[in-house]
């Protein structure tokens, strides 16, 4: 890509579509840009360039409009607008002396915009917490004996339905809304990790947090039932 | 990476996990169990590494567009560390503290603006203080004290003969034309 003349590296970048035979990685227009760093604003396929991988990190990023119902999603609109000036941000830092936390989006483009992207719902979903009262969600009440049982042996969230797009998403979606504490436990649970285990090494739920066994639990409890919820309201 | 001894830093472990092969299952356990300060971050993490497939065909509006000139317009406002000389940019008073600071003649400090001194020849605790008083980063220091020589600003041109190019010295050289003392030479040059 180096060789070709400036039309055509702009040409070939500004393929959107990864399903092209023509699409570049976006690892390739960051090393592009960054090869020209130092280059004055007057650098026309410099600006190109930029904006293109600009366009290419706005890809990687929820679309507020995304319900379909023309009805702007504010997080979504909060997470867009922070992950592009927090890479601007390290864009501008490797501009002014060679950045090397850049280098890792030369390797691993959108595994370093999902880097951005988890810390971006984190704050957009504290805002918007401060605006809305999760207590407000219904939980479904308190578990059965049977079903506390089963927190440990089945699938209290239908985690298998998590390859299906559409629950993933909605999944997604709800499980950021729960506070930190829930959250890390219901996620563990998705992951197979046990609350407790005797064996040095083997990973727990309650090692990992600091609390008891009982504690942990309590919080798998609390998560699921908040999450069965906001999935409840997701659907309606 | 290499978990002995190391002071975790946030950015560092999420940094190291992004390149992990796998970044889920038994690594994100491993990571869990090494970093549990951080389980937060990293289960937050691992989930949005699992939605990439989720974002393909993405599109860009053109309130997004209006963002990306924004961006622009701030990106090449900043200026390059390489395009700023970090001694041929002060001002006389300037090297006059320069050669307070460092109780020096004023003529070393300009043998450097100039670029008349060989680099290595420097000691490295000498750069390292000089780069601090003048605000830049040692590298950056030495990477302009490698450009070629150029010629004294103030110089008369009216004579017929070219200059000729000035010569790099080493900086003891530039020292002992200073008169410095021997005993204060010798600690300059070793850097003690």
């Amino acid at each position: 890509m180096e060789g070709l003349p400036d039309a055509e590296q702009v040409r070939q970048c500004e393929v959107l579509s990864s399903d092209s035979p023509e699409f570049v990685p976006t690892e390739c227009i960051l090393y592009l840009v960054r090869l020209r760093r130092e280059h004055p604003p007057t650098d026309v396929t410099f600006e190109k360039l930029y904006a293109i991988l600009l366009r290419r990190v706005l890809t990687q990023l929820p679309h507020p409009d995304r319900s379909g119902i023309n009805q702007e999603r504010a997080v979504d609109v909060e997470i867009r607008e922070q992950v592009l000036e927090q890479f601007a941000i390290l864009m501008a830092k490797d501009r002014e002396e060679y950045n090397e936390r850049l280098d890792f989006f030369e390797i691993r483009f959108q595994r370093g915009i999902a880097k951005l992207r988890a810390t971006a719902i984190r704050n957009a979903v504290k805002l918007a917490r401060r605006y809305t009262n999760l207590d407000g969600v219904q939980a479904s009440g308190d578990m059965s004996k049977c079903e506390e049982s089963q927190l440990e042996t089945s699938d209290p969230i239908n985690f298998e339905k998590l390859d299906e797009k559409s629950y993933r998403m909605r999944y997604f979606d709800a499980i950021v809304h729960l506070p930190d504490h829930l959250r890390v436990v219901i996620e563990m649970i998705r992951q197979g990790i046990p609350f407790e285990s005797k064996k040095p090494n083997v990973v727990s739920i309650s090692d990992t947090l600091g609390k008891t066994p009982k504690t942990v639990r309590e919080y798998g409890k609390e998560a699921v039932r908040t999450l069965q919820a906001l999935l409840a309201e997701e659907q309606e | 990476m290499n978990e002995e001894n190391i002071k975790p830093d946030l950015e560092d472990v999420i940094d190291a996990f992004m390149m992990e092969d796998d970044p889920g299952g038994k690594s994100l356990e491993r990571y869990l169990h090494l970093f549990p300060q951080f389980a937060v971050e990293l289960l937050d993490f691992a989930r949005e590494i699992s939605a990439i497939p989720d974002y393909e065909g993405g599109t860009v509006s053109d309130g997004d567009e209006l963002l990306i000139a924004a961006a622009w317009t701030r990106h090449v406002e900043t200026v390059p560390a390489g395009a700023v000389d970090p001694l041929g940019s002060l001002n006389p008073l300037e090297l006059n503290q320069l050669s307070a600071a460092f109780d020096l003649p004023r003529q070393v400090f300009l043998a450097l603006r100039e670029r008349r001194v060989i680099a290595s020849s420097i000691s490295d605790s000498f750069l390292r203080l000089l780069a601090e008083r003048v605000g830049c980063k040692v590298h950056r220091l030495v990477e302009s004290l490698n450009e070629p020589p150029r010629l004294a600003m103030g110089v008369s041109r009216k004579s017929e003969v070219k200059p000729a190019e000035p010569q790099k010295v080493t900086f003891a050289q530039i020292l002992t034309d200073s008169e410095i003392e021997p005993g204060r030479l010798a600690e300059l040059i070793s850097g003690e």
